[in-house]
């Protein structure tokens, strides 16, 4: 129990500060915010357009009320989930001020996911539940009815700390990169890039030619943002989403026991450069 | 002539530069290839589920794609540095070095970066426009090829006189590079037919934030979808009245500046 508070103690603050540094703030971060918002505006059109075009009224089980909970909340998942962990550790390479972090006697990954576990709490306030919100104002407008329960919303919550923790984790990996690299932030555009398009965030996965489903629904990137936003839609129920649950704990440890290696190696390195 | 001497000079400086970074410009063009290839792709999976979308058909799309790049490449090449002055040159007081020379502040300004990243988007936009007038039956004459010159440097110019006026607004709240974000994120719609968003959305980007003046209106001239008037010479009109209005605010901006510091 000691240890247990001893560990709050410690590592809560990291996350109370980036709560307060994004308060501060305000004004630039919701204008970005606003930015990636309109994205979603653009795929609602977008979508709607493509329905009234097909003759059908369902794309591989997805009506057009499903294609409106996909771009509101697989944007909104995205920017959830988004971590910084590798830009700003390959900046306090290049500063050198990573080495004021390291000797300090806390874990160097913990206080890192701290810090990004404050910004997704601030996330949940000021984007998750307005952007809900919305989402349902709009619908009913639109349908007249509400199609979404409490009981999918919850297991989104914990389906998306989970893509949380696999995001952070493999941005961790990344940021040891910048051990070896210098031009840290070329390669994070095109991760960037390559994420964005396999983990569904852009285009549902299920909307992909069929051999490529398969390999995607295999790799973790769509644990990051499909995932969480198909169970938010009641698509993944009962045993299906114990076997969702599953694979974004089974990708979360693989990508631990990687970047356990590779931040060895990336240590060593370290060490004798400052020798 | 001076200026023209001058921006060789620059050019050549950062020429230097680049070739110090080569491994960076190869990663920072892949990374825009790389972009255009997932955009390209999301249209493709599109149309496996319909065949046309509002009476537009892949091959089309893929025209009016290419063709958007063309003049955001060209704006990027250029002017890349305007996002600099909307998010750090102002609000730490660099900006008066560019009063002190004897040249043009805003030349001084723009010269002085030199994208090349935006070879990327270039490659693809040319690529893509072949590749779309192979599939389509075009009509190639002299007079189209004058429009098709005269509408991609229009575009170019609304483009960056878009960013001037926004980056502008920096003088006086002196940062705003969430703002002109937000408002280059617009032209991501201008790649799809207006008909597909309600009325006052596709106003707003065709009279307001005129985007569609640098994609789908033009393209949609030589797809035979739009008529010469509106869609060249209006590009045309648009062009000059934006880059008037963007002038003067960063005139008056320059005017408002008051440099950091104590």
């Amino acid at each position: 129990m000691r240890s247990i508070t001893k560990f709050s103690r410690i590592y809560l603050p990291f996350s109370k500060f980036a709560l307060q540094k994004l308060m501060s703030y305000k004004i630039s971060f919701i204008m970005f915010l606003v930015g990636d918002l309109l994205k979603v505006f653009l795929f609602y059109f977008l979508w709607l357009a493509v329905f009234k075009n097909s003759n059908s009224l369902a794309m591989s089980g997805l009506t057009a009320l499903d294609m409106i909970d996909y771009t509101f909340m697989s944007c909104i998942t995205a920017s959830m989930i988004h971590s910084n962990v590798a830009n700003s550790i390959g900046e306090q390479v290049k500063d050198g001020s990573i080495s004021m972090n390291l000797i300090k006697p806390i874990s160097y990954p913990l206080s890192l996911f701290f810090s990004t576990l404050g910004e997704y709490l601030y996330k949940v306030c000021v984007l998750l539940i307005p952007g809900t919100l919305v989402l349902m104002i709009i619908k009913y407008v639109q349908y007249g009815y509400v199609s979404n329960n409490i009981s999918s919303i919850l297991f989104y919550l914990l389906s998306s700390i989970l893509g949380l923790i696999l995001v952070f984790v493999f941005e961790y990996c990344f940021g040891i990169l910048s051990f070896y690299v210098t031009n840290i932030w070329g390669i994070n555009q095109m991760k960037l890039i390559i994420v964005r398009f396999l983990s569904g965030e852009l285009i549902p996965i299920i909307l992909f030619p069929n051999c490529i489903i398969n390999i995607l629904e295999f790799l973790p990137f769509s644990s990051m943002i499909y995932v969480p936003t198909m169970i938010f839609m009641g698509k993944i129920q009962g045993i299906n989403l114990l076997f969702a649950y599953g694979i974004q704990i089974f990708w979360i440890v693989i990508l631990l026991l990687i970047s356990k290696v590779l931040w060895n190696k990336a240590y060593e390195r370290l060490t004798i450069l400052g020798g | 002539m001076r200026y023209i001497r001058l921006y060789k000079i620059f050019i050549f400086q950062y020429f230097k530069m680049l070739m110090e970074y080569k491994k960076d410009f190869i990663i920072g063009v892949i990374g825009f290839i790389l972009t255009q290839i997932t955009g390209v792709a999301f249209i493709y999976i599109i149309f496996q589920r319909i065949p046309s979308l509002n009476g537009w058909g892949f091959y089309e799309l893929l025209f009016v794609y290419g063709f958007a790049q063309i003049p955001r490449g060209i704006d990027h090449l250029i002017t890349d540095n305007l996002w600099a002055l909307s998010g750090r040159i102002i609000v730490r007081g660099e900006f008066d070095r560019y009063l002190l020379r004897p040249i043009n502040p805003l030349f001084h300004l723009i010269a002085e970066v030199f994208q090349f990243d935006a070879v990327g988007e270039l490659v693809v936009g040319i690529t893509l426009i072949g590749v779309s007038i192979t599939k389509l039956s075009f009509s190639i004459n002299f007079l189209n090829i004058c429009f098709f010159v005269i509408v991609i440097i229009n575009g170019a110019i609304i483009y960056s006189s878009i960013k001037l006026f926004f980056a502008s607004l920096a003088f006086w709240i002196k940062m705003s590079q969430s703002i002109l974000y937000t408002i280059y994120n617009f032209s991501d719609f201008v790649k799809y037919p207006m008909s597909i968003y309600p009325k006052v959305f596709s106003g707003i980007l065709t009279f307001v934030i005129p985007f569609a003046f640098t994609a789908i209106i033009p393209a949609g001239y030589f797809l035979e979808k739009e008529q010469v008037a509106f869609a060249i010479v209006g590009s045309v009109i648009v062009a000059i009245v934006i880059s008037i209005i963007a002038y003067c605010a960063w005139k008056r901006g320059i005017m408002a500046y008051e440099s950091s510091g104590n």
